[in-house]
């Protein structure tokens, strides 16, 4: 329990780290921004209870709001998916249910059920940022296509850090 | 007590995403000025769409008062009118005593009729306001009667549509003039009778009080020529589109005329012998 709580705070604080110092900077046009940092909302083990996954997503959208000087925006889409996280894990759980023990990673589950998991709670966390950043219906649709490439973006750079980087 | 929240943030993780969330969104709303200016944006788009609403609707509740003082503006200014002395002026002398022919008095309409061969009109001011019988009564669109009676407080107004009254008028372009009769059947027509075929008549043809009888000033509309016939062949029948709604008369100007006394007096001489 205590190693895994010293797991996540590290995971936690090379996440933010990786996500303010490289992925911020990675503009492609000016138009795709890969958001990385919420792989800790989607790597956390399957036990957590609900309310102490919100309380991670509060404080990790607060920590990027903080560096990135967007107080609120992070904030709110990460509680946001940190609010659905349970369910949609229920939604794509394996007929015989989560093996004790496991961890919702491509080691455990495969490649397809990752993505089919991250793409939805990737897909709620960018429409919630982008929309809150523009705030307004105006110009709907070309807001849409960056939530849509940068999402696509963002899952591909996750899928590839846990080959790499996040292997246990 | 926590027993009571350690319950609900376990049980129910809504409350507590709903919690977090509104801080969220308090935070962009408070420490973005994009967004604080946006929210302020749209909600004086709000507040002042209701105002707007709200003074469309307020506004009818001071239309009595608004009417009222529109009337007073309008005798103002009619009382300022060049038309009304003796000899025009080209300048405005402030002072109403200086050859001046009419005076205006405002009234209202309290009882009206339309559908009788003999029409009457009542008004709301009398002997104690000023008012003499014939006097000319005129409204804003146009001529309206003479009065008959007063009593301390009210006047009883021969309306233009009672076929005992031939007013004076004339057609604008040309200055023919001739009697008005009504015919008694149409509350928006009249006839002007005693012009000759000769005399160029128009349809749209504008006509106007001549001032002759000395109860209406000169140049009050009357009305539009709506068509003519020539009956027995030496004078046209000009049938006249009134420009006084009759159905709808409220507000009325009394014409007092200072010199109409003396102008009756010499005319009563003269037609002696």
């Amino acid at each position: 329990m205590i190693k895994n709580f010293q797991r996540n705070i590290f995971r936690f604080l090379v996440l933010i780290f990786a996500q303010v110092l490289i992925f911020n900077n990675m503009e492609i046009s000016g138009f795709i921004n890969p958001y990385v940092y919420i792989l800790f909302i989607l790597l956390l083990p399957f036990e957590t209870p609900p309310a102490v996954i919100l309380i991670w997503g509060f404080a990790l959208g607060f920590s990027i709001d903080i560096f990135t000087e967007t107080i609120g925006m992070h904030t709110a889409s990460t509680v946001f998916i940190a609010f659905l996280r349970p369910s949609i894990l229920s939604i794509f759980a394996p007929r015989e249910g989560y093996e004790k023990g496991t961890n919702p990673r491509i080691s455990y589950y495969g490649l397809t059920w990752f993505i089919k998991y991250s793409f939805v709670l990737v897909l709620a966390h960018h429409i919630m940022l982008f929309y809150i950043e523009m705030f307004s219906i105006h110009d709907f649709f070309s807001t849409f296509l960056r939530v849509i490439l940068s999402a696509i973006f963002t899952i591909t750079l996750m899928t590839i850090s846990q080959y790499f980087i996040f292997r246990k | 007590m926590r027993g009571l929240l350690r319950f609900i943030i376990r049980y129910h993780p809504i409350i507590l995403f709903i919690i977090l969330e509104v801080v969220a969104f308090i935070f962009v709303a408070h420490f973005n000025s994009f967004h604080r200016a946006r929210i302020l944006e749209i909600k004086h788009g709000i507040m002042g769409n209701i105002e707007r609403k709200y003074e469309k609707y307020s506004s009818y509740f001071n239309l009595v008062k608004e009417n009222k003082t529109l009337v007073e503006e309008n005798v103002k200014l009619y009382n300022m009118m060049p038309t009304i002395y003796l000899n025009p002026l080209t300048t405005y002398i402030p002072d109403s005593l200086i050859n001046k022919q009419y005076k205006f008095i405002p009234a209202r309409v309290i009882n009206n009729s339309t559908n009788k061969q003999y029409n009457f009109i009542t008004i709301n001011k009398g002997r104690l306001d000023g008012i003499e019988p014939e006097m000319g009564v005129i409204c804003n669109q146009g001529i309206v009667g003479v009065v008959k009676e007063t009593t301390d407080n009210f006047a009883s107004v021969i309306s233009v549509l009672n076929r005992e009254f031939f007013p004076s008028a004339k057609i604008k372009r040309n200055g023919y003039f001739g009697p008005l009769e009504w015919p008694g059947k149409r509350y928006d027509q009249i006839i002007l009778k005693e012009i000759p075929v000769q005399v160029d008549v128009h349809q749209g043809d504008t006509i106007i009080t001549s001032g002759y009888s000395s109860i209406f000033p000169e140049g009050i509309m009357v009305g539009t020529v709506k068509d003519y016939d020539t009956e027995e062949g030496l004078y046209y029948d000009i049938r006249i589109n009134l420009s006084t709604d009759f159905k709808k008369l409220s507000n009325v100007l009394v014409v007092k005329n200072f010199t109409r006394q003396e102008k009756l007096k010499l005319e009563l001489k003269t037609s002696h012998d």
